[in-house]
């Protein structure tokens, strides 16, 4: 998990902070109240913001008498937080129409990031922070996959036994993207999809059944999943289903553990230790693939802009892991919603991956380099100019899918050396869990 | 069943607006978790210490009305969509005609609004305490 999901208050950063006083709301729709508070509706942005003069999603997430514990006063309830999501026509008639869930609105938001509101009142906020997702506190996201006004989004079907793995893939466009996907969009993001879970799979088998450092990753085969059938089509979105036929217990294990990898990745979350989950060892080759095939599966949902909500169930439990468009921390992107049409190249420069680095590893990079140097030391230059400070002593470095590949092969391919050393904490952090993927959420 | 109430002294003209119907159920109304439900989660906003009207057009009138909801299985969305407040739980009170229910006019799924007539609390309605 990065470190700023803990706290939450990321967006308190100087460089973050809006001019409240432009934020002046007017609310044009309402979706939920409860005991007279709204607190989900639809607004008018701010006058003049730049780059959007859509509609905007305002809903309540924390703090004040609602959140309030048993006898608080309502002055000592904590200061409301709400966020504000920027809407493309396509998406509001997608969240009104009920074919995408408010927490995929949220975690799939088209500027890339969010805005967070604070303040009692919501239409004249009283602080205003641009955020990205993982800043956020982890129950800023509702937990359940629901329509603006509270209706379940099609579910899992009913319990088939406990041998079975479902698997529901919710494929929603990105700004830019296309009016609905295809079927044959769907078949790319499935190949891709089972070609991650195939090889997390076995390397959570090797992982659990080889002693570590004792031997390569074990081959368990790929999953045998059922025909992914179209459950629901809808202007806008597919709803794919499938089911993985499990034909020995170990097998539906490594299933649900390279599921929950697959989130882990995507969000940034902890295990039940607190730890980072993620076991493998830099350089372990089984990781590597995993790493790799999650960049393509990204890679693929980028260039045909589309985001994917996965969820799965196995016996009676159920989770999902959400990969949407990268949440660059730019306002220009956000400005970029006008102005169509969004480049591929330039969506492809964007980065998928940011990974948490100490004043240390910073260090590192910081040090000297030759003018002259060849393509690692421009690397590194590269890679410096895009370090983000984001609180004492703690910096977010934001990296392509190419640079990824880069950092890997510098390190691996041409050993230790002054330069490849400078990399080394960055390519480790490359395999911590909470820190890898969360661009891809 | 509809019925001539007498509206708190509080209450907006006109409001609750018409039809004035009576229903009877179970209903059910997010209380703190872990606890005996209090008096004061029974509490309609604008009765609550310290209120402040709510904002909005029509907003007042529902400040005097408590939000519940017409299933387990609503008040666990409504949660669900709000994780902050995973620590509420539903507790269901039962509607024998006391005052008017509405469902709410923004359609949320499941969520309901109910005034109560002079002399009448949400919490002895919870409690099952009797005026007749």
């Amino acid at each position: 998990m990065p470190e700023g999901r803990e706290h939450g208050d990321a967006g308190e950063s100087a460089n973050r902070l809006e001019d409240a006083s432009m934020w002046r709301l007017q609310v044009v729709r309402g979706f939920c109240e409860y005991d007279g508070t709204l607190l989900d509706f639809l607004a008018n942005g701010p006058a003049g913001f730049p780059g959007h003069e859509g509609h905007w999603l305002i809903t309540w997430r924390s703090g004040g008498r609602l959140s309030a514990s048993l006898n608080t006063p309502p002055e000592l309830a904590g200061i409301e937080r709400w966020l504000a999501v920027p809407l493309s026509p396509t998406r509001e008639r997608q969240l009104l129409q009920g074919h995408v869930s408010v927490r995929e609105v949220i975690a799939f938001s088209e500027a890339g990031c969010l805005y967070e509101l604070r303040g009692e009142n919501p239409l004249a906020p009283s602080l205003v922070a641009r955020v990205q997702l993982w800043e956020l506190p982890e129950n800023f996201l509702p937990s359940a996959d629901l329509t603006v006004q509270g209706q379940p989004m099609p579910e899992l079907g009913p319990p088939s036994g406990t041998e079975a793995l479902e698997l529901r893939v919710h494929l929603v466009p990105d700004f830019g993207g296309p009016e609905s996907p295809t079927l044959s969009d769907s078949g790319a993001v499935q190949g891709a999809l089972q070609r991650f879970l195939g090889w997390a799979a076995a390397v959570a088998h090797a992982e659990a059944t080889v002693p570590k450092g004792k031997g390569p990753a074990v081959s368990i085969g790929p999953p045998k999943w059922s025909a992914f059938s179209l459950t629901r089509a809808v202007p806008g979105t597919l709803l794919l289903s499938a089911e993985a036929r499990i034909e020995e217990a170990s097998q539906r294990e490594a299933l649900v553990a390279a599921l929950e990898r697959l989130k882990v990745l995507v969000h940034g979350a902890r295990d039940q230790d607190g730890k980072e989950g993620d076991s493998s060892h830099p350089g372990d080759q089984g990781s590597l693939l995993v790493v790799t095939a999650l960049v393509a599966l990204a890679d693929l949902l980028r260039s045909a802009h589309l985001s994917v909500s996965v969820r799965w169930r196995s016996g009676k439990e159920t989770d999902c892991a959400l990969i949407g468009p990268p949440m660059a921390d730019s306002a220009s992107q956000l400005r970029s919603i006008a102005e169509e049409p969004i480049l591929d190249r330039a969506r492809a420069r964007t980065a998928i991956i940011q990974v948490s680095l100490t004043e240390e590893d910073v260090g590192l990079l910081r040090l000297s380099l030759d003018p002259a140097g060849g393509g690692l030391q421009k690397l590194i230059a590269t890679l410096r100019d895009q370090l983000q400070q984001i609180g004492e002593g703690r910096y977010v470095l934001p990296l392509s899918a190419d640079q990824v590949e880069k950092v890997i092969r510098y390190v691996q391919e041409y050993g230790q050396g002054g330069y490849q050393d400078r990399l080394r904490p960055l390519y480790e952090a490359l395999y911590r869990v909470g820190v890898a993927f969360v661009g891809l959420r | 069943m509809t019925s001539n109430h007498v509206w708190p002294a509080h209450f907006p003209n006109d409001c609750p607006s018409p039809p004035h119907e009576c229903r009877s159920g179970v209903y059910y109304r997010l209380v703190a978790d872990g606890s005996m439900p209090k008096e004061v989660e029974f509490l309609p906003h604008a009765e609550r210490p310290g209120y402040v009207p709510s904002r909005g057009k029509g907003a007042h009138c529902s400040d005097c009305a408590l939000s519940v909801f017409d299933s387990i299985e609503s008040a666990l969305n409504f949660v669900a969509a709000r994780p902050a407040i995973s620590a509420k739980q539903p507790v269901p009170i039962r509607a024998n005609g006391e005052g008017v229910i509405h469902a709410d006019e923004l359609h949320y799924i499941g969520h309901f609004l109910w005034w109560l007539p002079f002399g009448t609390t949400f919490f002895e309605v919870y409690m099952g305490v009797s005026h007749a």
